[in-house]
């Protein structure tokens, strides 16, 4: 009755705040409190409209309030928890329902939301406290078993192994077990439960007895998945035999479980190494009767060998000739126990004769399944396996390949006349492709080899038939192939290669809009060089969105900044910051909502789910970008870079937390490698990829962090006038506004000596320049940016800050203007690169240092502006003093504003110079300039209609030059705007 | 080969080959969570002999009454696996666990441009129950055919008798 009145008044502020109107909301709660003063609910929510206005403490004052009254009630508990949420103090929600709950202990809705506030904070100790206070109010069974959760989490997450599996583990194990006992366990969730307990304390004899015992009528068998768990632990606890029938019937199931025949095997060999063992003391060799269980193996593998598919089709009787079984793990099982024998047969006499009964060698086995599923896409990587799991040299897989022809003729000589022959011709390429007889070939050879994969490619267009946008094109790989065969060096710097090469791909993409594989090799060929608007173009194309912002998302994110984009990249990491908050709230909800289903297996999962996104380091990057593009787009005078860092919501001290913990989330395996020698090379750039990312981070970290502390320390003063000027921004508490307080100058100098200290560790690292292969990831943005000397122009900077501001200027202040210099030279540098580039490879490396430069500009005026507010001071306190006026402080300071003064012209002129560079930037040469289309001559059915072939290329040209301009205008208009920034700064 | 098992929330991080594809949507964490957290048994995954996913389906259970019943919410499988079984065998999984679960039918939705699904769904034995308009939301919107398949408890097959007229969305059950 109270709820309904009390909700009905409360609805017009819920409604406010729902719209966002926080002001109207605090309004209406003023009015209802003149009314009701003691209205918990009504003070919490004009505590959450403060907060959402920005007057934290205000809000603050309000909270503490209502949490002396401890309140009872679910509306103001609910609401308090919101603020609190808001706050980043989901401590004080737990406190707030702690105090609730003892002031009305037999609330059990209050006591669940107490757990539940537990849970969210992870305090699994306090979790199994509540939930057994629970259990003894009301005998759930959900409240006994959050309480064994709660137990398991807090032996799975204590540091101390030992003490946790011994003690804790066994308590959780206890408490089920007296469950059990008593025959009070009523359901899967609770019996899975205390299989996971066990599971831990690696009791698999336990688990056999309980998977066996009366609790496995609690536990479905769905899709046999309890008899493979049971066939593992028949394996775990040693019992080959039974693990050997259990895989054996698991594949009379299910036919095409590669694992299940791979278990089966091993299980083959380790009983007859039992049986062996037992009768060595005898000295007799091994007879083919004394390898039974591999004989049953080959024996069951040889019963699916030919089976035809049971038929999918609803009734019709199939009248067709017989079709092969498209089920390939009978085969692959085949040759792999093939394989393995073969290796271990030097030890094994006997094994001799089972490989005679299974084939007469291995070629032939491969030959067979290339007739049987050549046809079939997957193949390929079915090959690719099977070689790389066994060692194959590459000499063996090239007779492979010979005996592929001998069976099917020479294959590229002939046009395919059907899909499937089609099918069989790429896999066949691959193969080739993956022995590495192409990358052996002279170029002369490659032309045409690339050539006639061009007429394959025309030729098969045939089977591609009655296909929807959606569909991709079936001979889509050959141009895969022909992409992956020029994707190196020397044709990305060669004009006419790489645009023959980006022809082919975006013609092949208009036949084929969705096939992402060659959306990828061209995202990565125009960020190659540095035309980041295409890229982003087929980047956006592919829907990328919610947790591919964090596997994906590296496909562009760098690429944007590097070509100064700096708008797109703007967007694209907000959006990508957003992910990561949103993911850190729903997965705490989640793990409440698993508590409340009793989904108690997947709540550890959902732990390191969120766990693995909090330690992203793409997390990281988004967040330290998104503070540096605010410092290039939005500040354009020392007022709004002071808005800038009061109003950011970048949490620096979060960032530093656990550098080393951080994961490489990317998906790599999203391109299709054709190679080992790719694939490792690949990862090779990955891991190194990885480190460096996270030496850029703690460089961005670092400098970022000195100039917030620097930026605080010297314009306290000014900013609490901004403050209390009323100020409506909203300053969340982990906002560097929050945190000035804290800073002042001697702080600065110190993270100033760690940053120097660490970027001299950096100057001697090896610059790892590696970005081939394309297919795969690209070098950090720290090699870059180390070859040049972009960041001593910013520490120059710092440092002469610090001895501007320490100095007490009764001597001379010294001025070094060194870094003028640098940023000339670099200019200059920048400046002839730009003119001489004549390759759009070498074009893209130029916008890489014109991007790095106006950032590092961005600084530089950033931190001018700090030594102007510095001296600014001086100045003040000097006419203050008139009494004590000392000429020579007078004397010196002036020495420091004509110095300033004059680096402020230097520094423009520079800037003026860098402008009309970029005014001057032509790019005729590049785009206009003929390309040879008789490269890869073919016979021309598609690709070489001159028509169409001019078309798609002039649509590139025009792209690549939008894309160009787009940076050169980004960039033109940052410099501007930063000019007038250090025009504003003048003493 | 087809590695069928349980899907990880981990599988998240390296599903994206399959997901690229245009029928394929890609949903927020929290959808896939509610489906992990609530059917873990109606969300499987298939890989590929060298470890990488290249299928799955999710789905569900819900209903009441005769409309109890088992749900494909999505079901994809990497171009590259594509006519290999992979989908007949992950929708045999679905509709057994359904009949263990003892659903009158299985039943999806599926955009009626989605030829080759819509075909694959009905050598599969599904037919279509009945048409939604405008159940795709997009540029433009689509219709989406409502297919069901009977499964034993629904001895006359009553749950799959066609609808004559198409209905709106928001008269769906
Ligand atoms: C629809 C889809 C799941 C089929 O996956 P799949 O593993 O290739 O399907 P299967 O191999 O199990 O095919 C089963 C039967 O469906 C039919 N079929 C599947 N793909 C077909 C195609 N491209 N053309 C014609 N028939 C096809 C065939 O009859 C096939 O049996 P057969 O190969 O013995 O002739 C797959 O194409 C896909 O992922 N599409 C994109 C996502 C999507 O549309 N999902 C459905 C949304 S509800």
């Amino acid at each position: 009755m109270i709820n309904l009145f009390n909700e009905r008044r409360l609805r017009p502020i819920y409604d406010c705040l729902d719209n966002g109107n926080s002001k109207k909301a605090l309004q209406e709660a003023d009015k209802l409190l003149k009314k009701h003063k003691d209205f918990q609910c009504a003070k919490v929510l004009k505590g959450l409209a403060l907060l959402r206005l920005g007057q934290t403490s205000k809000a603050w004052n309000v909270l503490q309030e209502v949490q002396k009254e401890v309140p009872t009630d679910d509306c103001t508990l609910q609401a308090m928890a919101i603020c609190y949420r808001e706050l980043n103090r989901s401590d004080l929600i737990a406190d707030a329902y702690e105090n609730a709950s003892k002031k009305d202990p037999t609330n059990e809705d209050l006591m669940v939301a107490l757990f539940m506030a537990y849970v969210k904070i992870g305090n699994f100790k306090k979790q199994q406290q509540t939930a057994l206070n629970l259990y003894k109010l009301k005998q759930k069974n959900s409240y006994y078993f959050w309480a064994i959760m709660s137990v398991y989490m807090q032996a799975i997450t204590n540091p101390d192994k030992e003490m946790a599996s011994k003690m804790l583990l066994s308590l959780a194990q206890k408490m089920c077990k007296k469950f059990i006992d008593e025959d009070k366990v009523e359901s899967e969730a609770e019996v899975e439960l205390y299989l996971m307990i066990l599971e831990k304390q690696e009791n698999f004899e336990e688990i056999l007895k309980a998977t066996d015992g009366p609790l496995a009528r609690l536990l479905p068998n769905y899709l046999d998945f309890l008899r493979r768990r049971k066939a593992y632990l028949y394996l775990k606890t040693s019992r080959y035999q039974e693990a050997f029938e259990t895989f054996r019937s698991l594949i009379d199931n299910n036919v095409d479980q590669l694992e299940y025949y791979q278990q089966l095997y091993e299980v083959a060999f380790k009983l007859e190494q039992l049986a062996i063992n037992v009768h060595s003391s005898a000295d007799q060799v091994p007879k083919n009767e004394d390898n039974p269980f591999i004989f049953k193996v080959i024996e069951t593998i040889s019963k699916y060998l030919y089976i035809k598919n049971e038929s999918s089709s609803n009734g019709k009787q199939s009248s067709k000739k017989i079709s092969h079984s498209k089920y390939r793990a009978p085969y692959i099982a085949r040759i792999e126990l093939y394989e393995t024998l073969k290796a271990r047969c030097e030890n094994h006499p006997s094994y001799h004769s089972l490989l005679s009964t299974i084939s007469v060698d291995s070629i032939k086995l491969y030959t067979q399944f290339f007739t049987l599923f050549g046809h079939k896409d997957a193949s390929f990587f079915d090959f690719s396996y099977l070689f790389t799991k066994f060692n194959k040299p590459k000499a063996d897989v090239c007779s492979i390949i010979d005996a592929i022809e001998v069976i099917h003729g020479p294959l590229l000589d002939k046009e395919p006349t059907t899909l499937n022959e089609m099918y069989r011709l790429l896999c066949f390429i691959k193969l080739n492709y993956f022995a590495g007889r192409y990358s052996s070939m002279e170029d002369f050879d490659k032309q045409k080899l690339i050539a006639r994969l061009l007429d394959l490619y025309d030729h098969s267009i045939q089977f591609g038939v009655d296909l929807l946008p959606s569909d991709f094109q079936p001979p889509d790989p050959f141009v895969l192939v022909i992409s992956y065969l020029l994707l190196n060096e020397s044709n990305i710097k060669d004009n006419s290669k790489l645009l023959n090469l980006l022809i082919i791909l975006e013609r092949s993409l208009k036949k084929s809009p969705s096939n992402y594989n060659s959306k990828l090799a061209l995202i990565k060929i125009y960020n190659a060089i540095g035309a980041c608007g295409c890229s982003n173009q087929w980047f956006e194309s592919m829907d990328i969105k919610h947790l591919q912002i964090d596997t994906l998302g590296y496909l562009i994110s760098d690429a944007l900044l590097l070509c100064g984009h700096f708008s797109t990249a703007c967007k694209k990491i907000t959006n990508a910051s957003r992910f990561y908050c949103a993911n850190y709230k729903d997965t705490f909800d989640f793990l409440v909502s698993f508590y409340k289903i009793g989904s108690f297996t997947k709540i550890e999962e959902i732990m390191k789910l969120k766990e693995r996104l909090n330690l992203s380091i793409n997390y990281s990057s988004v967040e330290l970008d998104k503070m540096v593009l605010a410092l290039i787009l939005v500040t354009k005078s020392p007022d709004s870079f002071a808005q800038t860092m009061m109003t950011i919501d970048v949490d620096l001290d979060k960032i530093e937390n656990g550098f080393d913990d951080r994961l490489d989330n990317r998906d790599v395996a999203i391109f299709r490698v054709l190679d080992n020698e790719t694939s490792e090379q690949s990862e090779k750039n990955r891991e190194k990829w990885f480190d460096d990312q996270l030496k850029w981070i703690k460089l961005r970290h670092l400098l970022l962090k000195t100039i917030v502390v620097g930026f605080c320390s010297l314009a306290k003063l000014e900013l609490k006038d901004l403050n209390n000027a009323g100020s409506s921004e909203m300053i969340n508490s982990n906002s560097i506004g929050a945190k000035f307080e804290e800073s002042d100058f001697p702080s600065f100098t110190k993270n100033l000596e760690k940053l120097t200290a660490y970027y001299e560790t950096l100057k001697t690292k090896p610059i790892y320049l590696e970005m081939f292969p394309l297919q795969g990831p690209q070098p950090s943005r720290i090699n870059y940016y180390l070859q040049k000397d972009y960041f001593d122009i910013i520490l120059k900077i710092l440092n002469q800050l610090k001895v501007v501001h320490e100095s007490s200027k009764e001597k001379a202040v010294s001025w070094d203007d060194s870094w003028l210099n640098i940023l000339q030279s670099i200019i200059n540098d920048i400046s002839v690169s730009l003119k001489v580039s004549n390759s759009f490879f070498e074009l893209g490396k130029v916008l890489n240092d014109l991007s790095f430069i106006v950032e590092t500009i961005c600084f530089a005026v950033i931190l001018l502006g700090f030594i102007n507010l510095s001296v600014k001071k001086d100045l003040q306190e000097s006419k203050k003093n008139k009494k004590k006026r000392n000429l020579e402080v007078l004397a010196n300071i002036s020495g420091i504003v004509e110095n300033f003064n004059n680096a402020l012209n230097e520094m423009n002129t520079c800037l003026a110079f860098l402008l009309s560079t970029l005014d001057e930037m032509n790019l005729n040469h590049l785009i206009n300039a003929p390309v040879d289309y008789d490269m890869f001559k073919s016979k021309g059915i598609f690709f070489q209609q001159p028509d169409v072939y001019h078309s798609t290329h002039k649509e590139i040209t025009s792209k690549l030059e939008q894309s160009y301009k787009k940076t050169a205008s980004q960039l033109h208009s940052t410099i501007s705007m930063k000019m007038k920034y250090l025009n504003s700064l003048k003493l | 080969m087809t590695n069928i098992r349980p899907f990880r929330c981990e599988d998240l991080f390296k599903y994206n080959n399959i997901n690229l594809d245009p029928w394929t949507e890609t949903y927020g964490l929290s959808f896939y969570l509610q489906y992990i957290g609530h059917w873990p048994e109606y969300f499987q995954v298939v890989e590929a002999p060298n470890g990488q996913l290249v299928g799955y389906i999710m789905g569900k259970i819900e209903g009441t009454g005769e409309s109890w019943r088992g749900h494909v919410t999505a079901l994809s499988v990497d171009h590259v696996y594509r006519r290999l079984g992979i989908a007949a065998k992950l929708m045999r999984g679905l509709e057994e666990i359904s009949e263990k679960k003892e659903a009158y039918f299985v039943d999806l939705f599926v955009r009626v441009s989605n030829k080759v699904a819509v075909d694959m769904y009905t050598r599969l034995g599904y037919s279509v129950y009945r048409r939604v308009i405008d159940y795709y939301i997009g540029d433009p919107d689509e219709d989406a055919y409502d297919m069901r398949k009977a499964l034993s408890r629904d001895k006359l097959k009553k749950s799959i008798i066609p609808l004559p007229h198409p209905v709106r969305p928001e008269d769906l059950d």
